[in-house]
C-alpha cells in the first residue's frame, strides 16, 4: 500500500514502460519520426540548402534587425558563428527524427507484430534514419553517431564519428530498408516513405560517392517504378496535386488551424507589408514579421534559357509602392517573363513556386518536396555522363528539357554535357535546395560562390563583411556552440572557433 | 462561602491529583507552581461531604507548602517563604480592591498575577481581564505582572476600582513563538526563528501579507517582483537560490502546508488580516520537521483565533491612491530628441550609405525628421497607459469565547486598481476559525476559509515584459500624437522608417482576460489530553482551489509589438480555462511532555503525514471568429480543446526530542523520513536528521551578578533537509513520458506518439546540509536585543533542467547535477530609544548572505546563456548563482588609428562598439564574453522606527540591498538599437558620427551592418541595483473613549507605501525582477520592464466596537 501511494504516473501521458508493443503503437511512433521532417524543412532546408548558394539571398529590410533575422542573412552572407540558432535548427531536426527511428529499431524486434508489416515500418524507419544522416554528414561533416535508444543522461554524451563511419551506417540502413519495403507503389501516394523515396535516396547517396555505376543501377530501378512528370511543370508544386506521379518524396502539411498541421514558406519568401491580401489573397500584416527572404537572385533568373517556362513557375513579381513611412504596399502580381518596371513602381521579386491559395492567411496547404522525379532523371543522366555513357544519358536529360519547354539536348561531348546537366539541375530544381549540396557534390561552391560574390558585393548595401570567408572550412557549417559547451567530447569544426 | 462539600478516597496519591480532584468537585481554581508542587508528599485522604477548609488542612498537614484563599483561587506557597514573610493571613479581608487590567490596546488580559507588594496576597485576573483582591485597609501597592509585559505597580491609596494598562515588553524572549507542529518559549528554543505579530504591522494598507515583512526580519528577503495589482512577492529565506527548483520556503497555514500551483505564492489570495502572526523557521533545526520541503525555510502562518473576554466586533477600512513615481522612469527621447536622432541617422545614412529615400527618390532627410526644431517634448505614450488607480480594504472582525467554545470569523473585501489601465484585482474573503471544548481534556478546531478573487488583466495580461506595453510605450515614438485630428486614436505610434508599433493605449484599453479564482482553505482537528502532559492530535486539511480564465483577444488586441491595429479577423482568438486543484493533508501526532525531579524538562513528539496533490486542466480554444462581437468561445469558427490531470503524493514519519536542564542546557533532535513520487523509482525516500543545543547563559548563577547582561544564549544546530519542488518537469520527471505528434498523410491528418520528456530513473531529493550558530543578547533591562546567526549550507544534488547534448534527440533532462554552498550572517539590534512620553523603538537588521556554486554535473561545465543575446544568466563553477555574462564595453573605435590598431569584431568599423578582448586572442569574438555582473547583493537590511506620542503614533519601515546589479538586456537592448527601430534612451543621442564629431565616446556610429554587436548583451546593460526604499510612513491618531457604550476604540491613520526610493538604477523599480515569483537563478536579476511598484497614499480607520 505504501509503495502504491508513491508509485504515481502521469494520468495523461503514457511512459514508455507501455508503449511501442503494439503494431499500432509502432505505427504511432513512425508517424512522430515523420514529423521531423518538418523541422528539417522551414528554414533549414531553405535557408542552408539555397540562400548559402547563388540562387537567392534576402532583401534588405533596413529597420528590422531583429536578432533571428540577424542569423539567417548570416547564413546568407556566410558570417554565421556557432551560436547561430537556425543553423542549430536543421541539427536538432535531425537528430529529433533519428532518436524516433532509434526507439522503434530498438524496440520493434521483440514486438509481435506480423512480419510484413514488421518490415515496412524497419524499411520506412531505417529510410528516415538514413534521410537525417545524410543531410548531417553534408551539412555538419562528422557528426555523432547515436544509433539506440538513449535512457538516461549518461547515453547522450557521443564523440564525433568519421564521416565515412556516417555513410556506412546511412547506406547500411538504406540497403536494408529497399530488401524489407514493398515493392510496388500505389499512385495516388500517401505521403509515405516508399522503396522509390530508399532507393532515390540510395542513388543520391552514391553520388556524392561517386559510385556511379552504383547510382546508376538504382536509378533506372527508380524510372520502373511508375513514376512520371507532370505535363505541367507548375503542376508539381499545386496543392491539389501533392504526392502526384512526379513526387518521390515531400514533406507533409495540411492547413487548417485545428489540427496545426499547415505550412507557412511563402510568408518568409514574400515582402513585409500591411496587408498580404494582394498576394496570397488572405489579409495578415507581416510588417515585422521575417520576411523577404530566400529571394531569387538576378544571377538565377538570368540563367534561365529564352523561353523556359519554368521562369514564369518558379518566380514571381510583386508590383507596388512605399507609402509615407517607406513601408511596401503591394498593388498586383507581375509575371516575371519580359517585365519592366514601370516608373514610380517599385517591384519586389519572390519565389512563386510556393504560392498556392489557402483559407487562412498565414496557414497554406503547401508541401514541401525532397525528391522529384525530374531529380531522378537528372541524376541518372549524370552518373551516365560521369561514366562516359553521354549519348545514353542524354534521353533522360531531354524528358525534363521537353517538358520545360526547350530543346533536346544533343551534346555528347562529356566536359561539356557535365556543365549542361548542372545547369539544368539549378533551373528545374531552383528553389528546391539542391543547390548548395550539387555545388558541394561536383566540387564548384567555392569556385561559383567566389564569382557570384564579386559580383552581388557590387550592391554598397552587401555588408562589408559578407562572403569574405568563402574557403573550405566554410563548405561545413559549425557544430551548434551548445552542444560543443555541453560535451567535451565534441570539436568544433575548424574556422568556427 | 465555602459551602461546596467534598467526598474525597485517594492513597498515597500525588498532591496534585487531590488538587485536581477538589477542583473537579468545588468552582475553586488553584495557583502554584508546577516545579514547587513536585516537592509535596502523597497523601493518603478520605473524607466525605467535608469543607473546602478542612479538605485543605488535612492535604497541607505536614507539607512544606500552605495555601491561601483569594477571591475563589487558592494560592499555593511555600511554607518557607510565607515564613520569612511572616504574614500568612488566611483570614478573609474586607477592603476589596476590584480592577481590570487591558492592554495598550485597551484589550482586557486574562491571567495577569496581581499581588499585594510585601504580602502573600495574589491573585489572577479572570477572562474579561477583572480581578478582586484583599488590600487589608486600602493601602499597599499592587504588583500587576504578566508574561510578555512590563511589570507595573500602583498604589492603591484608597482606591476601589482601577484599572491598569501594561505594556507589552520590549523583548521578544519571553513570547510563545510558534515552531514545527507546536509552540515554544522564545527563550528555549535552540533553532533559528523569526516571529512577526501582525498587530505589529497593522498600519501597511497593502493586499497581501508578504508585503508587511518588508526589511523586516534578518536573512529574509520578500521581494516585490512586480507592482501588478494582487501580485504577490517572492520570499527568499538566506538568500536560497536552487538554480531551478523551487526557492520559495515552504508556506504552512495552521499547520498546513499549502501547495505551489501556478507559480504563485500561496499566501498572495490570503487576506492579511486574518493572519494572527507569522514564524520564519531557518535554519535546518527550525525546519526539520518538515524535512522534506524545508530546504527554502519554512514560514508558519497562524490566522485569528478569538482571545478571551467578551464579544468584540473590529472594523478596519483604507482607501488609497496609487500611482507612478515619476522619478524613476526610464529616461527616454522625448519628440525634439527623437527627430535630431533620426536626422542626424539619415544625414549619416545618405553620408555613408549612399541613402535615397524609396518615397521620394532623393537623397534627403525625410520630412518627418528634417526640422526636429518643430517638436517640443510629444506624446508622453508611458502616461497613455498609465493612471492613478484607488485601492481600498474593508474588513469585519466577531469573536466571540464562550465557556466551552469560542469562534472568530473576519471577512473581507479588497480591491485594487492597476496603474496601467484596464489592469486590477478583486479579493472578497470570509475566515471562520472556532475552537470547541466538550470536555476539559478534548479540543475540536474547524478553521474554515473561503476567498474567491477576481483578476482583470493584472496577472496574465500584456503589461509588463519584454515589448508589451510598457516597454512598448517608451520604445513608441513620441512624435505621433495619440489622436488624430478628429479626436480619434491613432492606431500606430511610430513614424517614417521606424519598426510599426501599435498604440499601446488601445492595446491596453482592448484586454479582456479575466482569471477567477474561488478557493477553500479548511483544517479541522482533534486534540485530546490523554494523561497528563500526554496529548494526542489527529488533523484533516484540505487546500481546494478552482481557476477558471476566460480571455478573448480581438483584433486591435491581438497587435501587441507586432503590426499596428487593427489585426485582420484571423488573428481574433478566445479561450477559456479551468484548473481545479485539491490538496489534502492528514496528520496525527502524539506528544507528551514532562518535568522530571523539577529540573529535566522533556518534549518528546512524534507523528505521520500523508499528502495528496490532484490537479485538473481543461481548456477550450477558438479561433476563426467571423468578427468580435461575441467575446466568447461558442461564437467561434473552429474550436479546440484539451483536458487534463496531474497529482503527486507525500508519504512521511518524523519524531522530535526537546531536553533542557533548569532551562539552561537546551537540547533537540529530530527526524523526519520522506518518499515522494516525483522520484525514480527506487530513489523516492529521503531522510533528514537533525540536531541542535543551546546553553541560557544568563541563567547561570555566576551570571546574576552581572547586573547588565539579562539575557544571553548561545544555540548551534545542524541537520540536513531536502527539496522536491521542481519549478519545470511537472510531476513525474523521472519518467520518460509519450505524447502526441501528428502529421498527415493523403492529406488527413494521423496520431503519432514520441517521447516529450526523458525520464531520468536516478532522480532523488535535493539535500540540504545546514550548520547554524547562534547568538541572543539582551542587555541594560532588555531595552537592547541583539541577536546574531551564522550559518552554513551545502546544498547536493541540485535539482536541475539540464541540457543534454541535442544529438541524443532531447535538449533537457530532469537531474540532482550539482553543489552549492551558502553562507551568511544575519544581525538583529531591538533597541527601545525613549520610553517617557515620548516613546521610540527600532529595529534594525542587517544581512550578508553569499553563495558559490562548487559543482556542476559531472564535468564542471556551466550552464550557459546560448548566445549574446540570451539571457544573461550563467552558472558556473566558483561563481555565485545567476552571474551576468556578457562583453566588456569599452567605447567606440574612436578614430582610424584605434580601428588599425585594436582587436575587432568581424562587424567592426571606425566608430562602432568597442568590446574588450578579454582573452588577449588580438579578436573579438563570442569567447571575449566573461562575467558581468552579479545579481546577489553583498549585504540586505531593513530598518522599522517607531514613535509614540500621546495619542499619536509614527511607523516607519525602510528597506534596501546593497552591492548588487541589475541586468536590462531587454529594454537595454531595444533602446539602445541604432538602426532607427525604437525610440531610445535619451544618452543615445551622443552618438558617433564622424572623427571630427565623435559624441560622447560609448554610444557608436548608425552605419547598417555595424549595430548589432552594440545591442548584445554588454556591460552598458548592466546597472548598479542597490537601493533603499521608503515601504512606507503612517501616523496613526488613537482617540481614547473612555465611556463610549458602543465604540470602545477608534483609531485613524494615513500612510504612505513606497514613499521614496533612493537609487541609482534609471529604470522602473530596482526591486522588480523576472515576472516569476520564484527567485531562480536562471533570471536572478533580470529585469524584464515589469510592472512598476506605485506610490500609494492612504487613510485608514480602524474601529473596535462594543
Amino acid at each position: 500500500c505504501k509503495k502504491d501511494y508513491l508509485a504515481l504516473t502521469s494520468p495523461t501521458q503514457l511512459t514508455t514502460d507501455n508503449f511501442y508493443q503494439t503494431t499500432d503503437q509502432f505505427q504511432q511512433a513512425l508517424i512522430a519520426t515523420y514529423q521531423s521532417l518538418r523541422g528539417w524543412a522551414d528554414p533549414g532546408s531553405w535557408l542552408m540548402g539555397e540562400s548559402r548558394s547563388d540562387n537567392t539571398r534576402y532583401d534588405f529590410n533596413p529597420a528590422n534587425r531583429a536578432v533571428a533575422i540577424l542569423e539567417r542573412e548570416g547564413i546568407v552572407d556566410w558570417t554565421n558563428d556557432a551560436t547561430n540558432t537556425q543553423t542549430k535548427s536543421k541539427y536538432t531536426a535531425d537528430y529529433a527524427g533519428i532518436e524516433r527511428a532509434n526507439i522503434i529499431l530498438d524496440q520493434i524486434g521483440k514486438a509481435n507484430i506480423d512480419a510484413a508489416t514488421k518490415n515496412t515500418i524497419i524499411g520506412e524507419t531505417e529510410t528516415l534514419r538514413a534521410f537525417f544522416y545524410f543531410d548531417l554528414v553534408q551539412f555538419f561533416g562528422s557528426v555523432p553517431l547515436n544509433l539506440h535508444q538513449v535512457t538516461g543522461p549518461s547515453d547522450t554524451f557521443l564523440p564525433r564519428s568519421a564521416v565515412a563511419d556516417v555513410y556506412a551506417v546511412i547506406v547500411n540502413d538504406l540497403a536494408d530498408a529497399i530488401k524489407k519495403l514493398p515493392t510496388t507503389i500505389t499512385f495516388p501516394q500517401s505521403g509515405r516513405v516508399t522503396v522509390g523515396t530508399a532507393k532515390m535516396l540510395l542513388a543520391n547517396v552514391y553520388m556524392v560517392q561517386k559510385k556511379y555505376a552504383d547510382a546508376e543501377a538504382l536509378l533506372i530501378d527508380v524510372t520502373q517504378l511508375g513514376y512520371k512528370l507532370n505535363a505541367n511543370y507548375a503542376n508539381a508544386f499545386s496543392t491539389t496535386n501533392k504526392n502526384s506521379a512526379e513526387s518521390i518524396f515531400e514533406v507533409q502539411y495540411q492547413q487548417g488551424a485545428a489540427n496545426g498541421q499547415y505550412s507557412s514558406f511563402i510568408y518568409n519568401f514574400i515582402p513585409p507589408v500591411a496587408s498580404t491580401v494582394v498576394i496570397t489573397g488572405t489579409a495578415t500584416n507581416t510588417l515585422n514579421s521575417s520576411c523577404s527572404q530566400n529571394v531569387p537572385t538576378q544571377d538565377l533568373i538570368s540563367s534561365y534559357e529564352a523561353g523556359d517556362t519554368r521562369l514564369d513557375a518558379t518566380i514571381g513579381i510583386i508590383e507596388g509602392h512605399y507609402d509615407a513611412s517607406a513601408n511596401f504596399v503591394p498593388e498586383a502580381l507581375k509575371s516575371i517573363v519580359s517585365y519592366t518596371t514601370p516608373p514610380g513602381k517599385v517591384a519586389k521579386i519572390f519565389a512563386k513556386k510556393f504560392l498556392h491559395a489557402s483559407t487562412t492567411a498565414g496557414q497554406t496547404d503547401d508541401n514541401w518536396p525532397i525528391y522529384r522525379y525530374a531529380d531522378a532523371l537528372l541524376m541518372l543522366a549524370e552518373a551516365m555522363n560521369e561514366q562516359g555513357k553521354s549519348g545514353t544519358a542524354l534521353p533522360y536529360l531531354n524528358q525534363v528539357r521537353t517538358r520545360a519547354g526547350l530543346a533536346a539536348s544533343t551534346q555528347t561531348d562529356q566536359t561539356l554535357l557535365r556543365t549542361i546537366i548542372v545547369h539544368e539541375r539549378r533551373i528545374e530544381l531552383a528553389l528546391e535546395n539542391k543547390r548548395w549540396t550539387d555545388l558541394l557534390r561536383t566540387g564548384q561552391a567555392i569556385p561559383v560562390m567566389t564569382a557570384f560574390a564579386a559580383k552581388i558585393k557590387l550592391d554598397p548595401r552587401v555588408p562589408a563583411n559578407a562572403y569574405t570567408n568563402i574557403d573550405a572550412n566554410h563548405l561545413l557549417f559549425p557544430i551548434p556552440s551548445t552542444e560543443i559547451q555541453l560535451n567535451p567530447q565534441i570539436t568544433q569544426n575548424p574556422g568556427y572557433n | 462561602s465555602f459551602a461546596q462539600k467534598i467526598t474525597l478516597e485517594k492513597n498515597n496519591a500525588k498532591l496534585v491529583n487531590i488538587i485536581k480532584a477538589i477542583q473537579e468537585q468545588s468552582d475553586y481554581d488553584f495557583v502554584y507552581s508546577s516545579r514547587m508542587i513536585k516537592a509535596a508528599h502523597n497523601v493518603n485522604i478520605s473524607v466525605s461531604n467535608a469543607s473546602l477548609i478542612d479538605v485543605l488542612d488535612l492535604c497541607f498537614k505536614d507539607q512544606p507548602l500552605t495555601y491561601i484563599i483569594e477571591n475563589k483561587i487558592i494560592i499555593i506557597k511555600s511554607v518557607d517563604e510565607a515564613k520569612t514573610n511572616k504574614l500568612i493571613n488566611k483570614t478573609i479581608q474586607v477592603a476589596n480592591v476590584t480592577g481590570k487590567v487591558t492592554d495598550e490596546k485597551g484589550l482586557p488580559l486574562p491571567g495577569v498575577t496581581v499581588k499585594l507588594k510585601g504580602s502573600t496576597i495574589a491573585t489572577v485576573t479572570d477572562a474579561n481581564g477583572y480581578f478582586t483582591i484583599n488590600s487589608q485597609n486600602g493601602q499597599g501597592v499592587l504588583l500587576i505582572s504578566s508574561i510578555g509585559y512590563e511589570s507595573r505597580e500602583i498604589n492603591i491609596n484608597n482606591q476601589t476600582n482601577i484599572t491598569i494598562q501594561l505594556t507589552e515588553k520590549n523583548t521578544a524572549l519571553k513570547e510563545v513563538v510558534m515552531v514545527s507542529y507546536g509552540t515554544q518559549n522564545r527563550a528555549d528554543v535552540t533553532g533559528s526563528i523569526a516571529q512577526l505579530n501582525s498587530s505589529k504591522v497593522k498600519d501597511l494598507p497593502v493586499g497581501q501579507f508578504t508585503q508587511r515583512l518588508q526589511g523586516q526580519f534578518a536573512g529574509v528577503k520578500a521581494n516585490i517582483n512586480s507592482g501588478r495589482p494582487g501580485a504577490g512577492l517572492s520570499i527568499q529565506i538566506r538568500g536560497a537560490t536552487s538554480i531551478n527548483a523551487n526557492n520559495s520556503p515552504l508556506i504552512v497555514v495552521d499547520g498546513q502546508p499549502l501547495s505551489i500551483v501556478g507559480g504563485q505564492n500561496p499566501i498572495n489570495n490570503i487576506n492579511p488580516d486574518e493572519i494572527e502572526s507569522f514564524s520564519i523557521l531557518k535554519d535546518a533545526s527550525a525546519t526539520a520537521l518538515y524535512g522534506s520541503r524545508a530546504a527554502n525555510g519554512v514560514v508558519l502562518i497562524t490566522t485569528k483565533q478569538a482571545k478571551p473576554g467578551k464579544t468584540q466586533v473590529d472594523f478596519t477600512a483604507y482607501y488609497g491612491a496609487a500611482s507612478l513615481d515619476k522619478g524613476h522612469v526610464p529616461p527616454f527621447m522625448d519628440a525634439h530628441q527623437l527627430a535630431t536622432f533620426m536626422n542626424e541617422f539619415f544625414q549619416d545614412k545618405i553620408k555613408y550609405e549612399g541613402y535615397v529615400n524609396p518615397v521620394t527618390g532623393t537623397a534627403t532627410v525625410p520630412a518627418e525628421y528634417a526640422n526636429p526644431d518643430q517638436y517640443g517634448r510629444g506624446t508622453d505614450w508611458l502616461g497613455q497607459v498609465l493612471r492613478t488607480a484607488p485601492t481600498q480594504s474593508y474588513n469585519l472582525t466577531v469573536s466571540d469565547t464562550r465557556e466551552k467554545s469560542s469562534t472568530s470569523i473576519v471577512a473581507g473585501y479588497f480591491k485594487q486598481d492597476g496603474i496601467v489601465i484596464n489592469t486590477s484585482y478583486e479579493r472578497y474573503s470570509v475566515r471562520a476559525n472556532s475552537i470547541f471544548k466538550p470536555t476539559k481534556s478534548i479540543s475540536i478546531g474547524l478553521n474554515l476559509a473561503p476567498t474567491y478573487q477576481i483578476d482583470n488583466n493584472a496577472q496574465l495580461g500584456p503589461t509588463d515584459g519584454s515589448r508589451q506595453i510598457l516597454s512598448g510605450a517608451l520604445l513608441s515614438s513620441p512624435i505621433v500624437p495619440a489622436y488624430n485630428s478628429d479626436g480619434t486614436p491613432v492606431n500606430q505610434a511610430s513614424g517614417f522608417f521606424l519598426l510599426a508599433m501599435p498604440n499601446y493605449r488601445l492595446i491596453a484599453e482592448n484586454q479582456n482576460n479575466v482569471n477567477k479564482s474561488l478557493r477553500f482553505l479548511g483544517n479541522t482537528y482533534v486534540n485530546v489530553d490523554i494523561l497528563k502532559g500526554l496529548s494526542f492530535k489527529t488533523s484533516f486539511n484540505i487546500d481546494m482551489a478552482n481557476f477558471v480564465n476566460n480571455k478573448f483577444v480581438n483584433q486591435i488586441a491581438a497587435a501587441a509589438f507586432n503590426a499596428p491595429p487593427p489585426r485582420p479577423v484571423s488573428s481574433i482568438s478566445g479561450a477559456y480555462a479551468t484548473e481545479t486543484y485539491t490538496s489534502w493533508v492528514s496528520e496525527n501526532i502524539a506528544s507528551y511532555k514532562t518535568t522530571i525531579a523539577g529540573v529535566h524538562n522533556l518534549e518528546v513528539l512524534g507523528g505521520y503525514s500523508i499528502q495528496k496533490f490532484t490537479d485538473y486542466t481543461n481548456s477550450a480554444n477558438g479561433t476563426n471568429f467571423p468578427d468580435a462581437s461575441i467575446p466568447y468561445v461558442s461564437a467561434a469558427g473552429t474550436t479546440t480543446g484539451t483536458s487534463g490531470k496531474t497529482d503527486w503524493s507525500l508519504l512521511s514519519l518524523f519524531g522530535r526530542v526537546n531536553y533542557n536542564y533548569k532551562q539552561k542546557y537546551l537540547l533537540e533532535g529530530s527526524i523526519r523520513s520522506d518518499g515522494s513520487s516525483k522520484f525514480g523509482f527506487n530513489r523516492k525516500y529521503g531522510v533528514f536528521p537533525t540536531v541542535s543545543a543551546g546553553w541560557v547563559v544568563s541563567n547561570e548563577s555566576f551570571m546574576q551578578t552581572v547586573s547588565m547582561i539579562n539575557f544571553l544564549k548561545i544555540r548551534s544546530s545542524y541537520g540536513l533537509t531536502g527539496n522536491n519542488n521542481f519549478t519545470a518537469g511537472g510531476n513525474y520527471p523521472s519518467t520518460s513520458l509519450i505524447g502526441g505528434v501528428n502529421y498527415v498523410f493523403n492529406n488527413t491528418l494521423v496520431g503519432g506518439k514520441a517521447i516529450t520528456q526523458l525520464g531520468n530513473n536516478e532522480l532523488t531529493w535535493e539535500k540540504n546540509r545546514q550548520f547554524d550558530l547562534g547568538l541572543e543578547i539582551g542587555v541594560l533591562n532588555n531595552r537592547i536585543n541583539l541577536s546574531y546567526d551564522y550559518y552554513n549550507k551545502l546544498t547536493d544534488g541540485l535539482l536541475y533542467q539540464i541540457n543534454i547534448p541535442q544529438s541524443s534527440g532531447f535538449n533537457i533532462v530532469y537531474s540532482n547535477i550539482g553543489t552549492m554552498k551558502f553562507w551568511g550572517h544575519e544581525f538583529t539590534l531591538n533597541t527601545v530609544n525613549l520610553v517617557n512620553k515620548l516613546k521610540w523603538n527600532t529595529s534594525l537588521n542587517i544581512t550578508f548572505n553569499r553563495n558559490l556554486i562548487t559543482k556542476l554535473g559531472t564535468q564542471d561545465l556551466p550552464i550557459m546563456p546560448v548566445n549574446e543575446y540570451s539571457w544573461p544568466n550563467i552558472q558556473m563553477v566558483g561563481q555565485p548563482v545567476g552571474a551576468f555574462y556578457g562583453y566588456v564595453t569599452d567605447g567606440v573605435y574612436m578614430n582610424a588609428q584605434e580601428f588599425a590598431t585594436q582587436p575587432k569584431h568581424t562587424t567592426s568599423t571606425i566608430g562602432s562598439v568597442r568590446m574588450k578582448d578579454v582573452n588577449g586572442d588580438g579578436k573579438i569574438t563570442l569567447d571575449d564574453r566573461t562575467i558581468i555582473g552579479n545579481p546577489n547583493p553583498k549585504f540586505e537590511y531593513g530598518i522599522t522606527n517607531s514613535f509614540n506620542y500621546g495619542k499619536f503614533d509614527l511607523n516607519i519601515v525602510m528597506s534596501g540591498l546593497y552591492g548588487n546589479q541589475i541586468a536590462n538586456p531587454l529594454l537595454g537592448g531595444d533602446g539602445h538599437n541604432l538602426d532607427g527601430a525604437f525610440n531610445l534612451y535619451a544618452n543615445q543621442l551622443d552618438h558617433w558620427r564622424s572623427e571630427a564629431d565623435p559624441g560622447n565616446g560609448i554610444v557608436p556610429r548608425t552605419l547598417a551592418n555595424t549595430t548589432a554587436l552594440y545591442r548584445t548583451f554588454n556591460t552598458t546593460e548592466v546597472y548598479s541595483g542597490s537601493y533603499l526604499a521608503c515601504r512606507n510612513i503612517a501616523l496613526g491618531y488613537t482617540f481614547r473613549l473612555h465611556n463610549n457604550r458602543f465604540i470602545n476604540k477608534l483609531r485613524v491613520y494615513t500612510s504612505i507605501q513606497q514613499a521614496f526610493v533612493i537609487t541609482n538604477y534609471p529604470n522602473f523599480s530596482p526591486e522588480t525582477n523576472n515576472q516569476t515569483t520564484n527567485i531562480n537563478g536562471l533570471s536572478l536579476g533580470v529585469d524584464a520592464t515589469e510592472y512598476p511598484i506605485p506610490r500609494t497614499i492612504t487613510l485608514g480607520l480602524n474601529l473596535g466596537l462594543f
